[in-house]
C-alpha cells in the first residue's frame, strides 16, 4: 500500500534518516512492508497513527545497514553488541549463546546475495519494536530451538551413568500412585477450562518462572493485579479439582488423601528436570515477588 | 494434617510439576515470530494481534519458553543506553536520582515497607543491625531510622495504604537505576571509579535510612553510603536480601561478587573489572553473603543455593523445598540462614546437608 509522500518525508526527518544516507525511497519501501505485515491502514488516520508510532529512527538504522553502509553497520555493532552478548550470558551463563550471538551478525550483515541484492535479516525488522528488544527475541528464538533441537537428539542417560536419575528409594504404594494419578489428571483438565489469559499467567509465573512484575508487564497489568490473578485462579482450580474428584466418587477422606499424596512427594527437586524446561527453570512462591 | 493451606500448597506443587514439564510441542504457523514477540514486549502490540498472540503463548510451550528467555535478558539488558558520547554531566545523574528517590521514600513513605519477599521482623531486624554497625561518621542516622522504625509501627492504615501505592514503583524505578549504574560500569571502568568516589558528600543521609530500612529490591544504586551500609554488615558475613543487580562484597572489600539475573561475577580489585564466574545454574539469583574472601552464599528462585569455598567454583547445595528464596545470611562454609520468599527462615549448620526451621 502506497504512503503519502509528505507523511514518508516527516518521518523521514524524524527518523534521522538522512544521517545514514538512506535513499527516501527505500525508506518508504520499510514503511509499507511494515505496515503491510501489521495489515495497518484500512484508514488514512489509522495508518499515520500506526506509522507515527514506530521505532523510525532504528528504522532507517536497519535500512542502512541492510544496504550495507558501513558507518551505519559500525554504529549498530558499538550500540548493540555489549547488549546482545549480555543478552547471551544471561541465556546461557557457561557462554553457550554466545556463539549464537556470533552468528547472527553474519545473517544480519547478510552475506548470501540473491539476485544481486542482499539479503539481511535485518529485512524482517519492522520497526514496532527496538531494534534492541529485536535482537534479543531474534537470539531467544535460536537459544530455545536449539534447546529444543538438543533435547530431541538428546539420549537417554545410560543406567550406569551418574546423570541416570537415581530409582525411588521405596517403591510407590499403589493407593497413593492412583491419588497421584487422580489429581493430576484433574488438574490438568482444571487447567485447560481456564480462559486464555490465566493459562498464560500460569505459565509465565509457574514454567517460566517470571516475577509477578514481568508476568504483568506481558499481560499489561500491574503486579498486585497479576498476584491477585493468580490467587484466583488457583483457588479456582483447586474448586475444580475438589469438584471432580468428588465426581469422581472419592470420599471426604479420600479426596484429602489425593492433596496429601502429594504433600508427600515434596522430596529434593530434581534439578535436571526443573532445568529441562525448555529455557525456562525455577520454583516460585504464593507471593513472589519482583 | 488435610488443612486448606496444604492443600493450596499442594496445588501450587502440582502447577509447578505440571506446568514445567517439557511438552513436546512443534513449530507452527501460530508461533510467534521474533519481531512479533518483540513488538509484544516493547508494548507494539494491541487489539486482536495482542489477544492472539496471548491466546496462542497461553498453550505453546515453545513460545512460553522464547518468552522466558526473553524475561531472563530483561535483568541484564537494562536500558538500551549506547556505549558512546555520554555527557559529562550523565554519569552524576544515576545517584543524584537515586538520592533525589530515596528523600522521596523517606519523606513519603513513613510506614515499614514490609513486602511478602521479606518479613517485617526480619526488616526490622536488618535495620537494628544496620543501625548497630552504621560508621561514626553516620552517628545521627540509627536515631533517624529508629525514629522512622517507630513511627512506621504507629503509623495508621492510611499510611500503609500509601506506602504500598508508592512503595513498587519506587522499587521498580531504584531497580532500574542500579541495573544502568552497573552497565555504565562495563562500559567505562574509569568513571564507574569516579562514580562510586566522588558523590559521597551529596549523597542525602535518607539513603543510607532507605537503604536499610527499604525490603528486598530497593536498594539504591551506587550511593557510597549506601555502599559503606552494606560493606558494615558484610563485615560481619552479613549481606541483606537484594533483587536485581547487586553486589556482595566480603569483609575485604576488594573482594567481591555481584549477581545480575542468573549471571555471577567476580572482582579482585574493588569493582573496577568482572570477571564471569560459571555456575552452572540458570535460575535467577536473588542475594548472597560472603563471610570471608573464599567464602560466598549465594540464594536465588527454585531453592537454588550455591556455595563457594574457593571464590570461583560453585556447587549446588541442597535444599529441601522449591520456594523462591530473598535472602541469606551466613557465618562461614558450613552456617548460613536463609530467608524464603514467603517468610520462613531456614538454617543450615553443616554446609546444608540438613536444615532446619526457625
Amino acid at each position: 500500500m502506497p504512503i503519502d509522500g509528505k507523511l514518508v518525508d516527516r518521518l523521514y526527518r524524524q527518523a534521522s534518516a538522512e544521517r545514514w544516507r538512506v535513499p527516501v525511497h527505500r525508506f518508504a519501501e520499510a514503511l509499507e512492508a511494515s505496515a503491510g505485515h501489521e495489515r495497518a491502514g484500512a484508514q488514512s488516520g489509522e495508518l499515520e497513527r500506526y506509522l507515527t508510532a514506530l521505532h523510525l529512527e532504528d528504522l532507517a538504522l536497519a535500512c542502512a545497514c541492510a544496504a550495507g553502509d558501513e558507518s551505519a553497520w559500525e554504529h549498530f555493532i558499538l550500540e548493540q553488541r555489549p547488549f546482545l552478548y549480555r543478552a547471551a550470558d544471561a541465556l546461557d551463563p557457561g557462554g553457550g549463546a554466545r556463539d549464537l550471538a556470533d552468528s547472527l551478525y553474519a545473517e544480519l550483515f547478510g552475506l548470501r546475495d540473491r539476485a544481486g541484492e542482499r539479503q539481511s535479516l535485518f529485512r524482517y525488522f519492522h520497526g514496532r519494536s527496538s531494534l534492541t528488544t529485536w535482537l534479543r527475541a531474534v537470539l531467544a528464538q535460536r537459544h530455545v530451538d536449539r534447546l529444543r533441537t538438543n533435547r530431541r537428539l538428546e539420549a537417554l542417560p545410560d543406567e550406569d551413568s551418574s546423570d541416570a536419575l537415581p530409582a525411588p528409594s521405596s517403591p510407590i504404594e499403589p493407593e497413593r500412585y492412583r491419588y497421584l494419578e487422580l489429581i493430576r489428571q484433574t488438574l490438568k483438565r482444571a487447567v485447560a477450562h481456564l480462559p486464555p489469559r490465566d493459562r498464560l499467567r500460569l505459565a509465565c509465573y509457574y514454567a517460566q518462572e517470571l516475577t509477578l512484575a514481568e508476568t504483568g508487564r506481558l499481560l499489561g497489568e500491574h503486579e498486585a493485579t497479576s498476584s491477585r490473578q493468580l490467587a484466583r485462579t488457583r483457588r479456582a482450580i483447586r474448586d475444580d479439582v475438589e469438584r471432580q474428584l468428588v465426581e469422581y466418587g472419592l470420599t471426604d477422606v479420600e479426596v484429602a488423601q489425593c492433596f496429601a499424596s502429594v504433600s508427600q512427594d515434596a522430596g529434593p527437586l530434581d534439578l535436571k528436570q526443573i532445568l529441562d524446561v525448555g529455557s525456562g527453570r525455577k520454583e516460585s512462591a504464593p507471593d513472589r515477588s519482583s | 494434617m488435610d488443612t486448606s493451606r496444604e492443600r493450596d500448597q499442594s496445588i501450587e506443587r502440582l502447577l509447578r510439576q505440571s506446568l514445567q514439564t517439557p511438552r513436546p510441542d512443534g513449530v507452527t504457523d501460530s508461533c510467534l515470530d521474533a519481531e512479533t514477540l518483540a513488538a509484544w514486549i516493547d508494548g507494539g502490540l494491541s487489539g486482536a494481534a495482542l489477544e492472539m498472540a496471548q491466546t496462542h503463548v497461553a498453550d505453546c510451550a515453545r513460545c512460553q519458553s522464547m518468552v522466558g528467555a526473553m524475561a531472563r535478558t530483561n535483568a541484564v539488558v537494562a536500558q538500551p543506553e549506547p556505549e558512546r558520547g555520554l555527557r559529562p554531566w550523565l554519569p552524576w545523574l544515576v545517584p543524584l536520582t537515586a538520592a533525589a528517590a530515596a528523600v522521596v521514600l523517606w519523606v513519603a513513605v513513613p510506614g515499614d515497607l514490609s513486602t511478602p519477599q521479606r518479613p517485617a521482623e526480619e526488616v526490622q531486624t536488618q535495620t537494628a543491625k544496620t543501625n548497630a554497625q552504621q560508621p561514626a561518621s553516620l552517628g545521627n542516622q540509627p536515631q533517624a531510622s529508629a525514629a522512622r522504625t517507630e513511627t512506621g509501627a504507629a503509623s495508621s492504615a492510611d499510611k500503609k495504604a500509601e506506602t504500598q501505592a508508592v512503595a513498587p514503583e519506587l522499587r521498580k524505578e531504584i531497580g532500574r537505576l542500579e541495573a544502568d549504574r552497573l552497565q555504565r560500569q562495563d562500559a567505562a571502568a574509569a568513571p564507574a571509579v569516579a562514580l562510586r568516589s566522588a558523590p559521597a558528600a551529596a549523597t542525602p543521609p535518607a539513603a543510607v535510612a532507605a537503604e536499610a530500612s527499604a525490603p528486598a529490591a530497593a536498594a539504591p544504586p551506587a550511593a557510597p553510603t549506601a555502599e559503606g551500609a552494606r560493606l558494615a554488615r558484610s563485615a560481619n558475613g552479613v549481606v541483606g536480601t537484594i533483587t536485581g543487580a547487586n553486589q556482595i562484597v566480603s569483609p575485604n572489600p576488594s573482594i567481591r561478587w555481584r549477581i545480575a539475573g542468573s549471571v555471577v561475577e567476580h572482582s579482585t580489585d574493588g569493582g573496577s573489572s568482572w570477571a564471569a564466574v560459571p555456575t552452572g545454574i540458570a535460575a535467577e539469583l536473588t542475594a548472597g553473603a560472603a563471610p570471608s574472601t573464599l567464602v560466598c552464599w549465594l540464594v536465588g528462585r527454585g531453592g537454588v543455593v550455591l556455595l563457594t569455598t574457593d571464590g570461583r567454583t560453585w556447587r549446588r547445595v541442597a535444599f529441601p523445598e522449591i520456594t523462591d528464596l530473598s535472602a541469606v545470611r551466613a557465618t562461614d562454609t558450613r552456617t548460613a540462614s536463609v530467608s524464603t520468599a514467603d517468610g520462613r527462615i531456614l538454617t543450615t549448620s553443616d554446609g546444608g546437608v540438613t536444615w532446619e526451621r526457625r
